[in-house]
């Protein structure tokens, strides 16, 4: 991950390599420089085995989504950013409604990037921990197939737990 | 909506409090599976030991049992609330907690009803009774002690009873173990336990998968003893070896802090010394971690325990003189008094771990059938 800084790497290298990544949600493209996306170990593996080619197509990934993902990646490829920075620019990068959080920890989890995926995890457990089932069956996307006897059996087993929720 | 892979959402849903887990079963029959198994369950149990969450304290004032989140203990008050849920509410005296393991709590009370507890889920397990089987008559039992722990080589929870039994008419004395297996359900006799004249009456301490208590070689204990240890897997007593300290006019303490076996020397008025053996069984690896001066402290005190360390580890929590918790900074070396409103005494401080681990030794049943098994087993 630790790259050397961008003022050195011109001194020797005529050009800086970047990659093109491409949504195929909405076909945005990213220009980026190679050492920001070789952070996804996923794009990583496609460089080393010569399977990139000049655009890397991103399925079930948004425009708007993996911009977010680029945004941790341009923080996390920068050696001077302190410990203190990259946790306030990460908080700032999960700062988002529900949603856009499961979508960013789905296309964390296809690119692996481990980091990323931590801190969108523990983002989204800490916004579902004072909701009732019904609201976290919803966001998850759950369909129900407990038939309502069911349900409230399940639900019976450890009633007291429920205090406070409908 | 695209569906979470599930190791995806198991990682999250491992990051939520117990209580929340268990409503979440409710959302549907693959998440309570999810939830109930036991890949989820060590995934969970495994993230709020590693991150030091999903902590509890347990506290008794006499017969009566609190619980306080451990984090929330920082604001330098606690509001405990007492547990009316615990399973030995009807009869609860003398209630003693003898150790806390992943989650699982071990009580007693004077009618030496013993059970296996997890207050998270509020799920119990009642141990059948145990015969004590001595051969002399003649003899009074002086001492019951016990010890909890999770033996990690048979991947079972085991609960060790040591019984000492004395002559009425001379000095002679003889111990009796006995060996309670969650998996079995059932109690077996384990090797005797060393002839030592007096054994500590405190609860085994858990580190390295053996049962730790202190022994001496007199009749009674006064200043440092034996480390005596029960292995777990072997079922065996062995000595398990001590710093070496030039002064030894100390009281000894028994511990486990961070996983590893911890002493605590007591000097009185002076100063307590606390000492961790890294690499367990090794004398050398024995270190002294820190000690608190008694002229850092407000009221001198008679007798320290340690609790836990705080999430940060820059803390430690302790238990003073069997009535007040402290928090001691390890940096500043400076002692933080604990409020905890609502309790005039306190007896006891146990720390636990939330966690959805069941106690029927393998898959979790569901409430009734495992209230119908715990009859069976009485």
């Amino acid at each position: 991950m630790a790259s050397a800084p961008e003022n050195e790497k011109n001194a020797s290298a005529p050009e800086k390599k970047t990659l093109t990544l491409k949504s195929m949600i909405n076909n945005e493209e990213f220009v980026v420089d190679e050492h920001v996306a070789l952070q996804s170990v996923t794009i990583k593996n496609m460089v080393d085995s010569d399977c990139a080619g000049d655009v890397i197509p991103v399925p079930t990934i948004s425009g708007e989504i993996l911009a977010l993902v680029i945004e941790y990646c341009k923080n996390h490829a920068n050696p001077s950013a302190s410990e203190d920075d990259l946790k306030k620019a990460d908080a700032g990068i999960v700062a988002k409604d529900i949603y856009t959080l499961i979508d960013l920890v789905l296309a964390a989890n296809f690119l692996d990037i481990k980091g990323l995926l931590e801190v969108t995890s523990q983002k989204i457990a800490d916004s579902i921990k004072d909701l009732p089932h019904q609201d976290v069956r919803e966001i998850f996307g759950v369909e129900n197939d407990y038939t309502p006897e069911e349900e409230a059996a399940v639900r019976a087993e450890h009633d007291w737990a429920f205090e406070g929720f409908p | 909506m695209s569906q979470l892979p599930e190791e995806v959402l198991a990682d999250i849903l491992s990051r939520l409090p117990v209580s929340l887990l268990l409503c979440l079963r409710c959302v549907s029959v693959s998440w309570r599976a999810l939830i109930d198994g036991p890949d989820f369950i060590k995934l969970h149990l495994n993230r709020s030991i590693e991150t030091r969450t999903n902590r509890g304290l347990i506290l008794r004032e006499d017969n009566h049992l609190f619980a306080a989140d451990l984090d929330s203990l920082h604001g330098g008050g606690v509001q405990p609330s007492q547990i009316d849920h615990h399973p030995l509410w009807c009869q609860d005296y003398g209630i003693e907690v003898w150790g806390s393991c992943n989650g699982l709590v071990c009580l007693s009370n004077s009618l030496d009803t013993l059970t296996l507890w997890n207050p998270s889920t509020r799920r119990s397990r009642r141990l059948p009774y145990a015969s004590i089987e001595f051969q002399y008559p003649s003899r009074n039992h002086e001492i019951r002690i016990y010890g909890f722990g999770l033996d990690s080589v048979s991947q079972d929870y085991k609960v060790v009873r040591i019984v000492k039994m004395k002559s009425v008419d001379d000095d002679s004395f003889d111990y009796e173990v006995k060996v309670y297996s969650l998996r079995s359900k059932s109690w077996h006799r384990a090797e005797r336990f060393p002839r030592y004249q007096s054994l500590k009456r405190t609860a085994g301490v858990l580190a390295s998968n053996a049962l730790h208590w202190v022994v001496t070689e007199e009749s009674e204990i006064r200043m440092a003893g034996l480390i005596v240890a029960f292995d777990l897997g072997r079922e065996s007593f062995r000595l398990v070896p001590q710093p070496e300290c030039s002064d030894k006019n100390f009281y000894l303490i028994l511990q486990s802090l961070g996983g590893c076996l911890s002493l605590l020397c007591n000097y009185f008025l002076d100063r307590v010394d606390v000492w961790v053996m890294r690499d367990y069984g090794v004398k050398e690896s024995w270190s002294k971690v820190f000690s608190v001066a008694q002229s850092s402290v407000i009221r001198p005190f008679q007798y320290v325990r340690l609790v836990a360390y705080s999430r940060n580890g820059g803390e430690v929590l302790m238990e003073e003189d069997n009535s007040k918790l402290i928090w001691y900074d390890l940096k500043q070396k400076r002692v933080k008094r604990v409020r905890v409103p609502g309790l005039k005494e306190l007896t006891q401080a146990e720390m636990w771990v939330g966690s959805l681990v069941p106690l029927d030794g393998g898959v979790e049943s569901d409430g009734k059938k495992q209230q119908e098994q715990e009859e069976k087993n009485m």
